[in-house]
Parts: C-alpha cells; sequence; structure tokens
C-alpha cells in the first residue's frame, strides 16, 4: 500500500497544526461557532445528534494493521470503544469530544491518515474495488488511479468550493463491486481497441433525493490524461453546476439538465484547452506510486486442502462461511475472506476496539498484512491461503467475526439514522436488527439466496436504498417514523434504480413485509433466477399484491 | 476599499480601482474581453466572490492565467474569508478585498502556512509534486577537460566584467554556458536580486534551475519567502533535501542542537544538511550560480565573477561578487523584490534557524551565524574552494 | 436558530398541554445538555427546568444566550415535553433518543421504544 514520503508527512502534519491553532481560537473565543464550524467540517468533525461525530478517511478503503490498531486505540481512548464503518469505506467515531480532536488527528498522523475532505463541497475519498489487488477477474489495480487521484484532489486550490460534494469510484475489474454507476464520477478499467487499458467515464450518477445512473461521456479515455480529464470535467461543474439550491447542486442534475451530450461538449472543449502536459502525471511519478501497490508474493499453492475439506463436511456454519466469506483469488491456492460486520442482532459496520485488533492481528497472521473496507461495511482480508481457513475462521468466530452471510440477506447496508444522525428522519439501525434476527436462520438465509437490502434514515441516501434490491427509506410522517418500501434497485454493472412499492409501514410491520416480499419472490421464482431476475420478469404485480391484498 | 496584497501578507490601502469587475457567471468571450481591456488600460481585474463557499472565481483566475495569458493585477472582491487566501493564490489572484482591515494578521497567517501543495498550478507549473527533491533540465558536458573549464570560466568572468546590470549578467550567462544552470538559492537578498534578474532574462526559467537547500532547521520565514517568490515570478524553486538517514544517525550521534557542542560537530551537520544535497544538485550541471558578494566575509574577499570550480567540475559564477551593499538594496528597493522578512528584524546572512541571530548595526553582516564560532572559521563549507584555501594558507605561512 | 430548530419549536408548541425545556450541546465534548433550574446544564433530562408559558422561556433562552457567548454550549432549542408519572418524556423520537444518550455497541440495547 502507499507510504507517506517527507512531502505528505509534512503536508497533513501541518494541517494538523492548523486545526489544533483553530480549535484553541474557538475555544478561547476568537473564532464564533458559525466561523469555526466550516474549518471543523473540513477536518470531517461534525456535531451530530448526541455528540461529536469524527469521520476518518480510509483512502479507497485499505488498511494496514499498523492503522487498524491506531484506530482500535483511538476508539477505546478517545470514544466508547467502537467505531462505524461506512458505506464510503471511511471510519466514523460517535462520540469524540472537541477538545480531544487534535491529539486525535496527530494520533492519525502517526500511522498516516487524516481527515482531509471527508466533508464539505469538495472532492471526498475515492470508492474502489476493496478486491483490488486480489479479484480474480480484475483487470488492472485500481488503487494506484486512487491514491492519483487522492493526491491530486487534497486541497486543489481550483475544486475546492465546489457547487456540492464530489465522489469518484474506480473499478479495475469485470464485476463493478465500487458501484462507480452511483457516482458522481464512475470509472471502469477496460481494455482498448489496441489492448491498452484506459477508463470508460461514466458521470452523473447519484442516489440522494434524485437518483440516478451514471451516463458514459467517454467510452474510452487514455490512461496518461485521466487528471486532465478529470480536471476539465470538475471545470465544468465548478463553473455551470446549480448553487441556487442545495438539492439541484450535484453534477448529477446538472447533466440531466444539459443533457449527457451537451455536457460532453462542453468538458471535450475545455479539454481540447487544457493544458494536459502539466496537469496529467508524468509517467516517473506513476511509477513511482505504481511501486507501492506491487502485489505481495504469493508463491501459488495446491487449490484443494484437506482440512477444508473435512471441516466442511462436518461443520455446516464454516461451510456456509466458505460459501458466501470467501472469494475468488487471481493465485490459485489463495482466497478474499469477507470478515463480517453483520452478526445478527449487531449494528451492520460497527466494530469494537477489540474486533479491531484482532482483525489487525489476523491479517498479519494470516493475511500477508493486508485490511480493506468495503462499502457494504464489511472488512475483507484479500491474501489468504486456502489451507488457513479453518484456522482463520475458528478465530474470526471467537470475535463473533464470522457470520456467513455475505451477500445474503442478512448482510444489509444501512445508515446510522436517527439513532446518531443530525439529518436522520427515521432510524434505521433497530429496524435493520429486526430484520436480521427475523432472517437469522442461516438455511433461510441460503434458500433466498444473493440479495441486497440497502436501508437509509432518511432521503440523503447513505444506507444507497436506491440501489437495494429491496430498499427500505424511513421519512417522518407527522412525528411518526414510517418506512417506505422500493424494488429492483442495483448496484452492480445492471445498475437500476428502486421502485417505490407502495404506501409505508410503520416499524413494526417491516419485518414482516421484507417477509412478505421475500416470500413472494420464492414463490415465484424460476429455476435459478435470483431476486432481480424475478422482479425483472414479473415487475411489480405479485408483490403489491403480496403486500397490500388485492385493490 | 481596503486589499491584502496575497504575495506578500501586506495591507494596501491606496489601491486602484479595476477596470473591469466579472461576475461568477462571466463565460469564456466576456473573460478573453476583459483581459485585453484590462490589459489595454493596465489595469486590475476583479472578480466577484457571493459567498465564500462560491468557488467559480477560482476558475475564472486560472482560465484568464493559464490560458488566457492575462499577466496584470487579478483582484478578489466580496465575501471572502481569510481561510481561502492560499487558494486564491494558487489560483493566480494577486490581491483579495478585506471587509475588516484588522483581518489583515489572520490573512497573513493563513498565507504563510502553505508550502506546499500537491496540485500543479499557477504557482507550481509541474503536474503534482513531480521533479521535487530531484535533478532536473538538461545535464551539462558530460566530463569537460579543467583546462577548458578554466578558460572558458576566464572568458565568462570578462563578459561578465563589461556590465554591471544584474539581468544583462544573467542573459550573457545564459548565452555563454550551455547546459544546465545551477541557481542554489538561500532567499537571503543577494539571491532574490539574482532570482529577479533571472526572471527578467528568462521569464520561463530557460535553462536555470533554480533551487534551494532545505536543511529542516530553516526559518519558516524562508519559507515563506520561497513561497512569495514562486507566486511572483511564476518560477519553481525546487527544494534540495538532506538524507533523512544520515540525518537521523547525526542527530542520535550528537542529539538536535548537537552542533553547538564542538566546531566538528558543526561542521558535520552542515556538511549532511547543505554540502552533500548541494553536491548531488551540482552533479550534472553545467554552471553554478551564487550570491556571494566579496564583501561579505574575509574568507570571499577575492571571488571572482567566476571561476572554475574543479571539485564539482562547473563554473562557477558569481554575479555579484563586485556589488556593494548599498547596490544591492537599491536593486532590491528598485524592483520592489520580494525579500525575507526576518531582514527588517536585524538578520543580516540567514542560514539555519538554530545557528542564525539578528545583528546590531555596525556588527559584521555575517556575525550572526554560529556567532559562538571565531571568525576564520565561518564558512559552512558550500562556497570552500580546495584550491584557494591552500593558496591562502600558503600566503599566511 | 436554523429553519429546523425553527421547525422543532413550532412542533413543539402545538403539542398542547406540554411544557418546554431548553437543550444543546455542550462545546468541548457535543454531549447532550439541558438547562437547569440553576443557570447551568445537566446531562439528565429529568433536572431540567421546564418553562410552562413563553415567558419563562424567553428568560431561559437570556441565559442559554449567554452560555453560548461564553463557549458552554452551542445549538440551544426549545423541545417540547410531557410530564408523566415516571418523569419527563421528550415529545419527538428525536428527541427521546437524545435524551438516552444510547450508544447501539451492545447487542439488545434498545430502549426507546419502537
Amino acid at each position: 500500500m502507499y507510504r507517506y514520503d517527507e512531502f505528505d508527512n509534512t503536508f497533513v502534519r501541518e494541517r494538523v497544526a492548523e486545526f489544533r491553532d483553530q480549535a484553541e481560537r474557538r475555544l478561547s473565543g476568537q473564532l464564533s461557532e458559525a466561523e469555526f464550524k466550516p474549518l471543523r467540517l473540513r477536518n470531517g468533525l461534525y456535531l451530530q445528534l448526541h455528540a461529536y461525530m469524527l469521520r476518518i478517511a480510509i483512502p479507497y478503503g485499505e488498511l494496514s494493521p499498523r492503522q487498524l490498531r491506531q484506530l482500535a486505540m483511538i476508539g477505546r481512548k478517545y470514544d466508547r470503544g467502537y467505531g462505524h464503518f461506512t458505506t464510503r469505506q471511511n471510519l466514523q467515531f460517535n462520540w469524540v469530544r472537541l477538545v480531544d480532536m487534535p491529539d486525535i488527528l496527530d494520533a492519525l498522523a502517526d500511522v498516516e491518515m487524516h481527515c482531509i475532505q471527508t466533508s464539505g463541497n469538495c472532492i471526498r475519498n475515492t470508492t474502489a474495488d476493496p478486491y483490488a489487488g486480489a479479484a480474480f477477474d480484475e483487470i488492472e489495480d485500481p488503487r494506484v488511479w486512487c491514491e492519483v487521484i487522492r493526491q491530486w484532489s487534497t486541497l486543489h486550490p481550483e475544486f475546492n468550493w465546489l457547487p456540492r460534494k464530489f465522489k469518484i469510484a474506480i473499478s479495475g475489474a469485470a464485476e463493478d463491486r465500487a458501484a462507480t454507476e452511483f457516482h458522481d464520477i464512475g470509472l471502469r478499467i477496460v481494455k482498448g481497441p489496441d489492448g491498452k487499458t484506459g477508463f470508460r467515464v461514466l458521470v452523473g450518477g447519484g442516489m440522494g433525493r434524485s437518483p440516478f445512473v451514471g451516463k458514459e461521456i467517454r467510452p474510452f479515455l487514455e490512461k496518461q490524461h485521466l487528471l486532465s480529464y478529470l480536471d476539465s470535467m470538475l471545470r465544468v461543474y465548478n463553473r455551470y453546476g446549480r448553487r441556487d439550491n442545495i438539492y439541484k447542486a450535484r453534477i448529477k442534475i446538472l447533466v440531466h439538465e444539459l443533457g449527457i451530450d451537451k455536457y460532453r461538449e462542453e468538458v471535450e472543449a475545455d479539454w481540447e484547452a487544457n493544458r494536459k502536459e502539466s496537469i496529467d502525471l508524468p509517467q516517473a511519478e506513476y511509477d513511482r506510486i505504481a511501486a507501492y501497490f506491487e502485489p505481495p508474493a504469493l508463491a501459488p499453492r495446491p487449490v484443494r486442502d484437506e482440512g477444508v475439506d473435512a471441516r466442511r463436511e462436518t461443520d455446516p456454519a464454516f461451510a456456509g462461511w466458505l460459501r458466501n466469506n470467501a472469494k475468488p483469488h487471481k493465485v490459485p491456492g489463495y482466497t478474499s475472506v469477507v470478515v463480517s460486520l453483520k452478526e445478527p442482532g449487531r449494528t451492520p459496520g460497527d466494530a469494537s476496539s477489540e474486533a479491531m485488533e484482532l482483525v489487525a492481528d489476523l491479517a498479519e497472521q494470516y493475511g500477508n498484512g493486508a485490511i480493506r473496507v468495503n462499502y457494504t461495511q464489511n472488512l475483507i482480508l484479500p491474501h489468504v491461503a486456502w489451507s488457513d481457513l479453518p484456522a482463520l475462521y475458528d478465530a474470526l468466530a471467537a470475535g463473533g467475526l464470522a457470520t456467513g452471510n455475505n451477500e445474503l440477506l442478512g448482510d444489509l447496508i444501512c445508515c446510522p439514522g436517527l439513532d446518531y444522525c443530525n439529518l436522520a428522519n427515521a432510524r434505521s439501525i433497530p429496524i435493520a436488527k429486526e430484520i436480521a434476527k427475523r432472517f437469522e436462520d442461516p438455511e433461510r438465509q441460503a434458500e433466498i439466496g444473493q440479495i441486497r437490502l440497502n436501508m437509509s434514515g432518511c432521503i440523503n441516501a447513505c444506507g444507497h436504498h436506491h440501489s437495494g434490491n429491496i430498499g427500505i427509506l424511513g421519512v417522518d410522517k407527522k412525528g411518526t417514523e414510517l418506512y417506505q418500501i422500493t424494488l429492483g434497485g442495483s448496484p452492480k454493472d445492471d445498475a437500476s434504480i428502486g421502485s417505490i412499492i407502495g404506501p409505508g409501514f410503520r416499524a413494526e410491520a417491516v419485518p414482516d413485509a421484507i417477509d412478505t416480499i421475500v416470500s413472494t419472490y420464492i414463490a415465484h421464482r424460476d429455476e435459478g433466477e435470483t431476486f432481480l431476475d424475478t422482479w425483472r420478469r414479473l415487475g411489480a404485480e405479485p408483490f403489491k399484491e403480496a403486500l397490500y391484498g388485492a385493490r | 476599499m481596503a486589499l491584502v496584497d496575497l504575495s506578500s501578507g501586506s495591507l494596501l490601502t491606496d489601491a486602484a480601482p479595476p477596470i473591469v469587475e466579472l461576475v461568477p457567471e462571466t463565460d469564456d468571450a466576456a473573460l478573453a474581453e476583459a483581459a485585453k481591456e484590462a490589459g489595454d488600460n493596465a489595469g486590475p481585474i476583479a472578480i466577484q466572490f457571493p459567498n465564500f463557499g462560491d468557488g467559480r472565481g477560482m476558475t475564472l483566475a486560472r482560465l484568464l492565467r493559464e490560458r488566457i495569458g492575462f499577466k496584470g493585477e487579478i483582484r478578489a472582491v466580496g465575501y471572502l474569508i481569510p481561510d481561502l487566501a492560499p487558494f486564491l493564490l494558487r489560483c493566480g489572484f494577486d490581491t483579495a478585498e478585506l471587509a475588516d482591515p484588522a483581518a489583515t494578521e489572520t490573512w497573513k497567517e493563513s498565507l504563510a502556512r502553505i508550502d506546499r501543495a500537491y496540485q500543479p498550478g499557477v504557482r507550481n507549473p509541474l503536474a503534482m509534486r513531480y521533479g521535487k527533491g530531484e535533478s532536473a533540465g538538461r545535464a551539462g558536458d558530460a566530463e569537460s577537460p579543467a583546462g577548458d573549464g578554466e578558460s572558458a570560466a576566464k572568458a565568462l568572468a570578462d563578459k561578465l566584467a563589461g556590465t554591471k546590470d544584474i539581468a544583462a549578467r544573467m542573459a550573457l550567462i545564459a548565452e555563454s554556458v550551455d547546459g544546465r544552470l545551477a541557481f542554489s538559492s538561500s532567499l537571503g537578498l543577494e539571491d532574490q536580486a539574482i532570482l529577479n534578474a533571472i526572471a527578467e532574462a528568462r521569464p520561463d526559467g530557460g535553462a536555470f534551475d533554480i533551487f534551494t537547500l532545505d536543511t529542516g532547521r530553516l526559518f519558516p520565514e524562508v519559507l515563506e519567502t520561497l513561497e512569495m517568490s514562486e507566486i511572483r515570478y511564476r518560477l519553481r524553486i525546487r527544494s534540495v533535501v538532506p538524507d533523512a538517514k544520515e540525518v537521523e544517525e547525526l542527530v542520535a550521534r550528537d542529539g538536535v542542537f548537537g552542533f553547538r557542542q564542538s566546531i566538528e560537530n558543526r561542521k558535520s551537520c552542515c556538511e549532511i544538511r547543505k554540502v552533500r544535497p548541494l553536491n548531488k544538485a551540482l552533479a550534472g550541471a553545467a554552471a553554478w550560480i551564487t550570491g556571494v558578494r566579496r564583501e561579505q566575509s574575509g574568507a570571499r574577499a577575492e571571488m571572482p565573477l567566476a571561476e572554475w570550480d574543479a571539485a564539482h567540475g562547473l563554473i562557477k559564477v558569481n554575479p555579484l561578487a563586485d556589488w556593494n551593499g548599498e547596490e544591492l538594496d537599491a536593486y532590491l528597493a528598485e524592483h520592489n523584490v520580494p525579500v525575507n522578512p526576518l531582514h527588517a528584524r536585524g538578520f543580516i546572512s540567514i542560514g539555519c534557524q538554530p545557528c542564525t541571530r539578528a545583528i546590531q548595526p555596525g556588527e559584521d553582516p555575517r556575525a550572526g551565524r554560529w556567532w559562538w564560532e571565531s571568525e576564520e572559521k565561518k564558512e559552512c563549507g558550500l562556497h570552500m574552494n580546495p584550491m584557494r584555501e591552500r593558496v591562502s594558507e600558503g600566503q599566511a605561512a | 436558530m436554523d429553519k429546523r430548530n425553527a421547525k422543532r419549536l413550532a412542533d413543539a408548541n402545538k403539542a398542547g398541554d406540554t411544557v418546554q425545556a431548553l437543550t444543546a450541546n455542550r462545546l468541548s465534548d457535543g454531549i447532550v445538555v439541558y438547562l437547569d433550574g440553576q443557570g447551568g446544564w445537566t446531562e439528565d433530562m429529568a433536572k431540567a427546568r421546564f418553562a410552562e408559558d413563553d415567558e419563562t422561556l424567553q428568560q431561559m433562552q437570556g441565559i442559554a444566550d449567554k452560555a453560548v457567548a461564553d463557549r458552554l454550549v452551542v445549538e440551544v432549542y426549545p423541545i417540547g415535553v410531557m410530564i408523566e408519572d415516571e418523569g419527563p418524556v421528550a415529545l419527538s423520537v428525536r428527541e427521546r433518543i437524545r435524551a438516552a444518550h444510547k450508544t447501539t455497541l451492545t447487542k439488545d440495547w434498545y430502549d426507546v421504544p419502537l
């Protein structure tokens, strides 16, 4: 993974010193709250429902054991012993004190981390395929470009006051595991006409109040021009994006209102005039960064292991975990393991300091020291030898981290909701817990098969409800929490936005409603059909009828 | 209207009104027209910021600088907060309107904080931080025989003696020497005069490779001066840094302030933090331009305008060797050259922070360097010519 | 007062035979607090000062304004509270969650009713 050099280190330390000064000025009264707020937000510090919340950038979801241990330490020393992994591969602490913030930032800088641009109308942390560098279907490792974008976008002089926040995602594999079609800019690494790799560039995807699937602006962009092309895309947005209405300020609205052809025309014209040579990265600098992302030296190993086979025969929980949580790796005899943060009854994405330390230890012991955060709020050990799986499973299980429900119904995505969030209109965590408990039986989940259930506590859609096969949106209806259900969304290559199925449900009725939807799918599915297949074949009618009866 | 000068952080109260004032919505055609109008009338362009979260003005300034090539003053007006200052500066603004002149200090502080940026931009013509810390530019002619070098140096010295105009001297150097022209700047007064002259003779820098030895112990004011200079001249000043491992070992051995304990310690500190990085930066250069003046210290009294530096295998050029302090001051004032604010506080020769103090009026200008040591030894080693050193020893004997 | 807080106040006032408390977040650590009868700030809503009329609320607001100026608290706003036999209960779900100061780490923690 990338390591800071003197430049990066000094840069981050300077920002810490800057915040220390700003916090002191706030506490001594030189800065008012109105003046301080934008400054603390630039460092990821929000004032939430119960307390201050700190959002820490985990660049493209990659962590070292040392970093994860430091996060565990921060959780224990400065918070209440746990943190929350978000749907953008970041980590949030919910109970930090303002007075401790400078020390926390220093502790983060000690392990080459920061909170810069985790809030505000600027370019945020880039989302990436959490299996990057390991996935069997990978064309090229996207992390190098993520790091290039991280550096290029950090305190960019021109693009720090955009109309609204800006999120970029990159996937370098055949399957889209970074939801690129739901980002402001989505980049897919593809093979071009001459066999060289480049980017398919999508723009204007997003969730929130007005969800859109990204539109293609360029089928193929030569890799060396990525930064100058992004520069032009951002410039057109910065100049012409709406600033009169916060709900219409994202680039998706600009692209929608102008039309993709007109937006493309503007971008290409700007790019034509752009000083590409001074913006695009020289090969030497690319090579310097790329050197950090050399794959670990994994010697191919046997693809079968007697210990694994024997355990699989006798232990159904292990067999289920193996089936769902061990993903194919590009090197024979290895696998990428999903460390579940979705044990039924727990808050999706929460991890205690002890859990973080356990994962850090196991990553060193079994995983070549690599850890990733998935936007589905799980952790991943990307490089694990197949024969180590039983031992790893036992160690994870002891920490409650071996639930074998990856990509099943219990692996639901959920925002913090009204339990923590100042913007939320309704709770999402307790609903998610109730649903997880309802479907706790692994056999039931196995019967249902792969399904994506996403829940948000407000229209801002941090829980990605629009892209859930089943989406749940909490709303406030005259003081009562009400939950709207959408069906048919997908975050993958067949990206689509779910449709509202009918009137909302009260909190206590939501698990029943989900049960009804799932049972309807099982009753109607053809051989081998996923939920999405059945939905796309049959449409809303059978589900409506099951939920609301014949009308 | 009060303005803050973004290149110095100082308050301007008698600014000329802008020739044109642009709204954030300004399109390309209107932008080009405004640049022409302002250019014809030699006056500023103002760009409006309706609120501090509106970044459109940043784009307009960059377009004016980078696409249209507008060279005049660009002024930010409207709702502006001090925290915007570094961003304005890096997008090409020269001045910003101050709602409250009392806030000048906060603006100044905000400007002083930046000394690193990832992006290319008006202040940083190179993509990301590419080129920082490594030799750039053309390599000098390989392995020139020393005899040729000596005669070339002598010829250059004669040419330079023909004029005292520093910009003309820089042009002569650029014409006469083929290859990379390394200019090691300490951001002192002499070096700033040379920088100004380079910018005059070769606005794009040409073959001049301008760098500073960032020893890790510099005054923050030195870095600020560097920043201001880059903005003023739109030239990159590379930072050449010492080897981290060597510094670690040095500090482990002698302690953080070990150089105060003995001259030997001090010299090994200079060696690791200055001499070796300098040698690295000079490798392959055709010429080395310095700001040394004969007046500065006894050891420098016989410095020629150009000489063959056999140790480094290049021509060492001292274009200010024959200037006196008054001439230098007059030049700096006349060209409004950005200078290190420490000079105004009694610092004359500024090196590393722990080894430099202010001097009293009348004291020797280099009395503020390594003040605990005696006069003869006060060289950091950068300008030690082994040949000449032997000669002077011989004379003393 | 921002729009959200204005709406919260309007909601609080609509509620009829209820009282009002002033809530805020402490500047130093962000924790939810309530203005108490001694002009201090308490984490326990049961110890809060309750206003039965606008005049009292105005007076409380004055104390709170000073606390903001003195950098003790931020984000002050009034909430509607119902006085039940077992103690005061905030009218909105949001305020009941704030008053509970709860984390969601442990299993089966949830005691704010669905």
